[in-house]
This record gives structure tokens, sequence and C-alpha cells, in this order.
């Protein structure tokens, strides 16, 4: 059983030298860092290396305040790096966002209370002009997708929490990213909705062959969703360890009390922990 | 008219609190009924309250023997705005075309000067200072500069009811152009979008709630003001009336005066809200503030 925890160094991709980017690698972090510059200087981040592969489901978990929302903004671009190098599918974070390769799923919904269901879907396709019958037949489809097929003309306040985060993942999704981004997108759900919400992520994932980087403080979430878990420790935000979880696709709700599956997460809590 | 002018809309701009509402159907179903329900009780308690203060006055002026010129019944009042029906409707046009086009003038200027401000931080620094320094000085003690520069006509009113209806939405337009959520924001940058399509799309529509606030504000406050200044300089409209009518000791006019203004400032106030629930559905402040 153990023999499934590598070490994140072992593994091919993670640790190579800065510039020989894997060209099958989608997400290529080398030795990144980033200090603020308060006084005394904070360092959020320290050394992370992160090789993530097209198709992959990743995950970064770790304490409130371990930095894992800033890696993400470093991913997208939004933020840079004090050090360090951000390779998206071979270039820039900056180029990778301007031919639209990342999806943004943040931790509430973010939606436009005027805007209909499928107007809000439709919010970024419209924004980079696709015309409109090419909109809403990609607004159909996709709410078709995260099963929200007859709610195109509800607004955002007539829906549920959960209702609105597919709304959120179906909008992120419209542009065809190579890469979605989430932001811990089920932390103010209950229970329930997490879990419904976790299978139909995966559905998801599945049916439109994206990649996802997923930051989440929850270790169940974590392991049922992810092929790599990369967990991280806080002040300053470093990756401790990254655990591949080799269980079985398509995960099923039963898996979650599987005896590997209770394993991998009691592993992870002592990695947590320490 | 100072005090109130931070009507502040709470947060409507972004998802609200997460809940496990899976049927929606009876999410909207079972929402209408309590609301029809409050919307009967908020109107027929104060109704209620007012009728019985009506009474209540009546009685004791009655009972006390006291005179109309001292202090008129609800009755002689009511006598007395019917007889001067016609004289309250004639002298109701001029305070309302000023106060109207004053709020007008105001409310647009605000809201252009609130975009401007909200884009160019150095228009914001140098000129904001200047519109609460405005805003700071009394409307009464202004009045006479006006009232010397521009003659007592109706630029003059117009000027100060216009100042009277700048403030409040001004103050509520550039926080409401800036309450759009950091994450929205991302959204459009992640795709370019242009600053005007920001604009557009993303602040004018979020602003909405507050700039209804502040028209909220400002429709009985522009009213108020043309009334006031009416007082300082004005041979017509209601603030005549009951100047002159305090002067003649004619106590039922000058009730029946108020409350002509009154209903006047009613019916603005109601008009907004009106047209706050037809261009703004999602915004929950009809509800609450109204």
């Amino acid at each position: 059983m153990l023999q499934r925890f590598l070490r994140s160094d072992e593994k091919a991709g993670i640790g190579d030298a800065p510039g020989l980017a894997d060209p099958g690698s989608l997400v290529q972090l080398t030795d990144v860092s980033l200090t603020y510059a308060t006084r005394p200087p904070l360092q959020a981040l320290e050394g992370v290396s992160i090789s993530m592969k097209q198709g992959q489901f990743v995950s970064l978990i770790g304490p409130s305040g371990c930095g894992k929302s800033t890696l993400l903004r470093i991913v997208a671009g939004i933020m840079e790096p004090t050090s360090g190098e951000v390779l998206i599918e071979g270039g820039s974070p900056g180029s990778a966002q301007r031919l639209h390769r990342f999806g943004f799923v943040f931790q509430d919904a973010v939606l436009l209370p005027w805007r209909t269901v499928r107007e809000n879907v439709e919010l970024l396709t419209e924004l980079v002009g696709l015309p409109p019958n090419e909109r809403r037949s990609r607004a159909r489809e996709l709410l078709e997708l995260v099963g929200l097929r007859g709610c195109e003309d509800l607004r955002p306040d007539q829906l549920s929490g959960g209702m609105r985060q597919r709304v959120s993942i179906a909008r992120a999704l419209a542009l065809e990213p190579a890469i979605l981004l989430m932001d811990e997108p089920f932390s103010a759900l209950d229970e329930f909705q997490r879990e419904l919400l976790n299978s139909e992520l995966l559905r998801i994932w599945v049916e439109k062959h994206c990649s996802v980087l997923f930051v989440t403080h929850h270790i169940e979430e974590a392991v049922f969703l992810s092929d790599t878990v990369m967990v991280m420790s806080a002040a300053p935000g470093r990756i401790l360890e990254s655990v591949e979880v080799n269980l079985p696709r398509p995960r099923t709700d039963a898996m979650r009390v599987a005896p590997e599956f209770l394993q991998l997460r009691r592993y992870l809590r002592e990695v947590l922990i320490h | 008219m100072k005090s109130s002018f931070t009507d502040t809309p709470p947060a409507t701009t972004n998802a609200n609190a997460p809940d496990a509402q899976p049927d929606r159907s009876s999410n909207r179903r079972s929402e209408r009924k309590p609301l029809t329900f409050k919307r009967a009780s908020t109107w027929a308690i104060p109704l209620i309250v007012v009728i019985v203060i009506l009474v209540l006055w009546q009685i004791i002026v009655e009972v006390l023997g006291l005179k109309p010129y001292f202090i008129p019944t609800p009755l002689k009042i009511a006598e007395t705005f019917k007889e001067n029906l016609r004289v309250i409707a004639d002298n109701s046009v001029p305070t309302l075309a000023q106060a109207v086009t004053g709020f007008a003038i105001g409310n647009a200027l605000a809201v252009v000067m609130s975009v401007w401000f909200v884009h160019v931080s150095s228009a914001r620094r140098a000129l904001y200072p200047l519109a609460i320094i405005l805003q700071s000085i009394p409307l009464v003690a202004i009045a006479p500069i006006f009232l010397v520069t521009l003659g007592d006509g109706f630029s003059t009113k117009v000027v100060m009811t216009a100042i009277i209806s700048f403030f409040p939405t001004l103050v509520n337009m550039m926080r409401g152009l800036a309450a759009v959520d950091t994450n929205m924001v991302q959204l459009f940058q992640s795709v370019d979008a242009s600053r005007w399509k920001v604009l557009v799309k993303l602040r004018w529509p979020t602003s909405l709630p507050y700039l209804f606030a502040g028209l909220r504000i400002t429709a009985s406050a522009s009213m108020v003001g043309a009334i006031i200044v009416e007082w300082i300089s004005s041979d017509t409209g209601l603030g005549y009336m009951i100047i002159n009518s305090t002067y003649q000791f004619n106590t039922p006019l000058l009730w029946a005066s108020i409350v002509a203004s009154s209903l006047l400032v009613l019916v603005a106030f109601g008009v907004v809200v009106l047209v706050e629930r037809a261009l703004v559905p999602w915004s929950r402040l009809s509800e609450i503030g109204a």
C-alpha cells in the first residue's frame, strides 16, 4: 500500500532544471518564491515546484493562509512571483490568459444578479465577441453539462448555493479553457451538496477533457477528486509532499469508505499535521 | 436633508449566503405569500396609527375649545384644503417644476461626475474635496449669493435644488461604482475587457441600487429645498404660501399648504420607488426601504 505514496522529488517532471520544460507539461512551476515587501518582509511562498500534465486533476491542500490561493493566482498570471519560473504550456501565464486557456471558479459563485443563468454563462463569450447564436448554443450545451437544463431563464437569487456554483462552472468552461483553476469552490456548501458536486465535477472533467488545479482545505474532497494531492505547509508556503492517488476511476461515492481511501486520508492528515 | 445622504444598500452584488434549497420552484412560491402579508401589515398598521392620531387631535382641539388660528382641527384643515384646492394646485406647479428640474440637473451631474471620479483618480483628488466643501455650506447661507448673481428667478431656484440633489447621489454612486466583486473584475480582465465594457456591463448595473438610494433621498430633498428657496424669495409656490399664510395668521391655510407639500414629497418618493422596482428588480432595497 505504501508504495503508492511516492515522494514528489522522485517523480519525473518535478524538480527539473529551469527552462527544461517537459513538452507534455501543462503547468510547470520551478522554484517559485514570493515575498511581500512589507516590513519585515513576509515570505508567502518558498521554493514551490509543481508539474502538472495535460488532463490531470491536481489538488493543493493546506491550512488557511498557506498561500494556496496565492499560488493559484501566480499560475493564472494575476500575481508575479519574486523568483522562480512559471510556464503554462511552455509559455508565460500572460500569453496563456490571452489565449483563454484558464477558466476560473471562485469560492463564491460571483454571478451577476441582473443576468439570467444563461446570460451569466454567456458573459465571457459575449465579452470576447462571439456571435449571439454561437454564445447561445454553447451556453445551452454547458448548462446541460452541469445539470441545469431548464434553468436558463432563472435569476441567480432563485438558485441554491450548489446551483449557483454549477452556473459558475459552466461560465468557466465557456471559452473552452485547457485548465480550470478552482479556488475552494465547494467550501461554502453543506456536506451533501459538496459530495454531489464532487462527483459532478469529475463527470464534467472527463467529458470536457480539461485539466483542473483545485485548491481546497478538505482532505476527503482532495483525495476523492485528484490524481495528485500537493500538501502545503504555512508560513512560508511550501510543498511538503506530493501524493499520488491511485484509486481507480471513475470514482464512486462507495469509494469514500474504501480502506485505501481511508488510508490515504489518514496519511494526508498526518502529513498536514506532522 | 443633510444627515441621511449615505443611505447604503445592502450587498446585493454577489452571491448570497449559501443555502441548500434544491427545489427552486417551491422556493419561488413560498417567497410570495409572507411578502404580501408583510406588505399589507406595513401599510395597514401605520394607517391605523395615523387615523387614531387624527381622531384624538380632533377631539382634543374641540374639547379644549382651541381657536383655529392657534391650532385647527384635521377636519378644518381638510375643509380649507378643499376650498383652496385651486390656489394650492396653482402654487404646487412652480414648486414642483423647480424641484423636478433641479433634481434632474443635480442627479445627472452627480452621475457623470461619479463615473469620471471613479475612472480618473486625479480628477477625484482635485474635485471631490471641493464637492464636500460645497455640501458643507448650508443652503440658507448660500442662497443670497445666488439671489445677487442670478436674480430671484427660476434659475436661482433650480441651481439651489440642483446643489441639494447633487451630493447624496454623488456619494452613493461613487460607492456603487466601486462596489464590484474583485473576482468579477478579474474575470473581466481575464478576457481583456476594456474599461468601457467593465463600466457598462459591470459597474453601472452594480451601482443602480446605490443610484436609487441617492434618488430617493434627493427626490424629497429637492422638494424641501424648493420650498425653502421660496421662503427666501418668491411670490408663488408652496413655500410662499406657507410663509404668507403664517404672516396672515391664516393657520388653517398654513396647515393645508404643509399637507400639500408633504403629499408632493410622498408622490415624488413613490415615483422613484416604482421606477426602481421596474428597472432594478434584483435589488432588495425597494422592499426594505420603502
